[in-house]
């Protein structure tokens, strides 16, 4: 008889172990039928409040942005160049925290280079909201830029004192450069924005993000927003010396008490006054659709922890690891093999759940109010999207391989399965009732920052669920870790104990 | 060379216990080994020892000169039925042979094959959770074949056969060693290894008893002993005794003569013209001869407190 041992020889009798007994296949398919089926259900009892849309457009690239600032603008027909002083610029100070009502109430630091206070010149197709432009401004912290589109960004010098700023059109391009004597110029960048006409708005502007403060913790979260002003003053104005008109682009930010903090321009001696309020940016509600379509993966989960937890126990009951490891005496390739064909098919069910999630669950919520522009529709082949699905796979196949190491430390299903279930949701329980950032911690540590990988928007503190506070990689990393940790303690059990 | 299990020195502590308290042995190819002892003597405990599932506290166990651990294939080296009932309840006997045969790459026919040869061929796709303690036995002696192994080692395999399959196992036991394999095979029933086992090893309290060949063993016992059926019993017990024989009853007209030759007894008895139907030498039973040879070196009496280190209550 010719017999060879191979590891792939081992992977295939573990993968016979776990299809045969027709208990956790039907488990397996369970999962994924689970993961769908609460997902779909979750999602019909979602809702977005359709007022929220105001405060989105959608821009030139399909996404929702914000616009919105004051602009001193005249009409320009073909090439142009224009070029100003930005002789001061005076953002409001904002302050790090708020009392509302019994609630302190945190400022959300936006460290993107779209939520400045901003003082620049601008070249857009018109004053519609959305609409295509290049812009080159002096930021308030982060020095000289090149923007379009709300999407593109571009560095200059990190000069934040007076500066001179040019555009250059020419054709479907767009050129900036920046100076600090009108003199020596240094090219930013060369930007091609998505629409630009023959006739396009020409002029400068100032804008100033609304600062954001928000509290979270005992199960729920509030979103603050404060309308700032940035004041700004241009001089040696060099356009074409037609007449200059000011216009507040975009929906005008509801006022606090105190008076509005409206735009408005001043001109005495070529010195042209402007205050502005508003962002031009790309701008997202920190709801995640993607997210919102996966609730159902928490059950499927429980189901994929009871098979990898009973895919580890059922060796100890009655003695069967005797005839497994009587069979592969290296018991270190035994728990790799079983890691490797329960993580897999794990994952592939994980996948299946989330797709199929994903695919039924998205219809509805479209129906639920997430839609244009707040929410563009989101396809599986978007990059995040597709992050979001095949790491939330990766999540459920690294918890069901924690579920199988822990069975194997115990010997004990009742006792693994609950320890498992109890790292993944008491985490999430506790972060939920923890107030501010302090759950955050949390999420770096334990298996519940695997449901990090659930979200294809960036982290944000603004949301009750506490897993949105870390990124998805550092999301799956957390799971990865204890993956690798459980299964060498496993494995240093396996090799010292008696079978 | 000849395939063999060398034990040496083997010692194996559990926590108060000494399950296994030097040992050592070998088993022989072309023969079925007797591996007997009572309850908690270490049978199991050795076989797991062998088996490489257990590390000894000292002393090592060798199969064909090489450590269990070190084998590769170890399935198509030893084959073991330990434990009949350590198959999952949920996964059908042709599956559970499947993974056995996969994870030492033995082919799919040889599990074809070793169904047919235990007699479970018609019940290959039922669920294991329904068999029958005797049918669950020869799916463990199925598994145990699967590698075509030269080493086989059954521990108490005859426990929940029907007398149909104590036959069964007999034959293939013997088939086994007739064909050159190695066979140990465990029991605590004396009795159950008549006319199977050509050599004993003995154990009691994970000592080694004897370690002898049946044939020998009953030789020693049967020594000088000669059984007379007569019906002048006791006349008979009388002359011998005044002979100088010790004279025991062994039936209402039998009596077993120790310590005169069977001639001589003739003569005595012819003498003295007491009338006798039948004189032969007496045969021991395997159970006598394993009573003579352990009596006074093992306490029989039920070990209460220290618990047992058999396989199947751990």
């Amino acid at each position: 008889m010719t017999a060879r041992e191979s590891f792939p020889r081992l992977l295939l009798a573990e993968w016979t172990k776990l299809r045969s007994v027709s208990r956790w296949a039907i488990t397996l398919i369970g999962a994924a039928v689970l993961t769908i089926g609460l997902s779909y259900l979750a999602a019909s009892g979602n809702k977005w409040d359709p007022r929220a849309q105001a405060e989105f457009v959608t821009g030139p690239l399909g996404k929702p942005v914000a616009d919105n600032f004051y602009y001193v603008h005249q009409q320009i027909t073909g090439d142009t160049t224009l070029t100003v002083r930005v002789a001061s610029l005076t953002p409001a100070q904002n302050r790090r925290a708020v009392q509302m009502g019994s609630d302190q109430m945190t400022k959300v630091d936006d460290p993107s280079p779209f939520a400045q206070p901003a003082a620049g010149i601008m070249i857009k197709d018109g004053t519609t909201p959305g609409s295509s432009y290049a812009s080159v401004m002096l930021t308030a912290a982060q020095g000289v830029r090149m923007q379009w589109d709300f999407d593109a960004d571009r560095k200059g010098s990190a000069s934040t004192g007076t500066r001179w700023l040019r555009l250059v059109r020419s054709g479907p391009t767009i050129t900036g450069y920046e100076s600090a004597d009108g003199a020596q110029w240094q090219k930013i960048a060369t930007a091609t924005p998505k629409n630009l006409p023959s006739t396009v708005a020409v002029g400068f502007y100032v804008s100033s993000p609304s600062a954001f403060y928000t509290t979270r913790g005992g199960g729920s979260s509030s979103l603050g927003e404060h309308p700032t002003r940035a004041d700004a003053t241009f001089d040696n104005v060099l356009g074409s010396g037609a007449t200059w008109h000011g216009d507040a682009v975009g929906k005008v930010v509801p006022t606090g008490k105190g008076g509005a903090p409206e735009g408005q321009f001043t001109e005495a001696n070529g010195t042209f006054t402007v205050k502005g309020t508003g962002k031009v940016g790309p701008k997202q509600p920190d709801d995640d659709m993607v997210e919102a379509a996966l609730i159902g993966v928490i059950a499927g989960l429980m189901a994929l922890i009871a098979v990898g937890v009973l895919y580890a126990t059922s060796e100890y009951h009655r003695g069967m690891i005797r005839t497994t490891f009587a069979a592969t005496p290296r018991r270190g390739r035994v728990l790799a093999a079983k890691a490797i064909v329960l993580g897999t098919t794990s994952f592939l069910v994980g996948l299946v759940g989330a797709v199929g999630s994903f695919v039924l669950a998205i219809p509805i919520l479209r129906k639920q109010g997430f839609t244009t522009p707040a929410f563009p529709r989101p396809s599986l082949m978007d990059g995040s999207v597709l992050r979001a699905l095949l790491l939330t796979a990766a999540f459920m196949a690294g918890v069901t391989v924690v579920g199988l190491a822990i069975g194997v430390l115990l010997r004990h299903s009742a006792a693994a399965i609950t320890i498992t279930i109890v790292l993944v949701l008491g985490p999430l329980i506790v972060g939920m009732i923890l107030p501010g950032t302090s759950p955050k911690w949390l999420m770096y540590t334990t298996l519940a920052g695997g449901m990090a990988t659930q979200r294809a928007k960036p982290p944000t503190i603004t949301l009750a669920e506490p897993w949105a506070m870390i990124g998805p990689w550092a999301g799956i990393g957390v799971v990865a870790a204890w993956a690798i940790v459980t299964l060498g303690l496993a494995w240093w059990q396996l090799r010292r104990r008696d079978a | 060379m000849e395939p063999t299990i060398e034990v040496r020195g083997l010692r194996k502590r559990y926590r108060t216990t000494v399950a296994v308290d030097g040992l050592s042995f070998t088993v022989r190819a072309g023969e079925v080994t007797g591996f007997v002892g009572p309850n908690g003597a270490g049978k199991s405990t050795t076989m797991r020892l062998i088996l490489g599932l257990d590390a000894p506290d000292e002393g090592e166990a060798l199969v064909n000169g090489r450590p269990y651990r070190s084998l590769r294939t170890p399935l198509t080296y030893v084959g073991a039925l330990l434990d009949a009932s350590a198959v999952h309840p949920g996964r059908r006997a042709r599956d559970h042979l499947l993974w056995l045969a996969h994870s030492n790459g033995i082919g799919k026919r040889r599990v074809s094959e070793v169904l047919d040869q235990v007699g479970l061929a018609s019940a290959a796709r039922r669920r294991a959770g329904g068999f029958s303690l005797g049918m669950q036995q020869r799916l463990g002696i199925a598994a145990a074949l699967l590698g075509d192994p030269p080493v086989l080692m059954f521990d108490e395999p005859v426990n929940g056969l029907d007398p149909d399959g104590i036959v069964w196992i007999r034959g293939l036991m013997r088939s086994l060693a007739a064909g050159g394999r190695a066979v140990l095979v465990s029991s605590h029933l004396m009795g159950e290894l008549e006319g199977t086992a050509d050599h004993l090893i003995a154990v009691g309290r994970g000592r080694l008893i004897a370690d002898t060949s049946v044939a020998k063993l009953l030789a020693a016992a049967s020594k000088d002993r000669v059984e007379v059926t007569t019906a002048q019993r006791a006349e008979a017990t009388t002359v011998l005794a005044n002979a100088g024989a010790t004279v025991t009853v062994a039936g209402p007209e039998t009596v077993v003569v120790e310590g005169l030759r069977g001639d001589r007894v003739s003569a005595l008895l012819t003498e003295a013209r007491i009338p006798f139907s039948e004189l032969r030498r007496h045969r021991a039973s395997l159970e006598e001869a394993y009573m003579d040879l352990t009596r006074g070196a093992i306490e029989f009496a039920p070990e209460t407190g220290a618990p047992a280190a058999e396989g199947s209550v751990r």
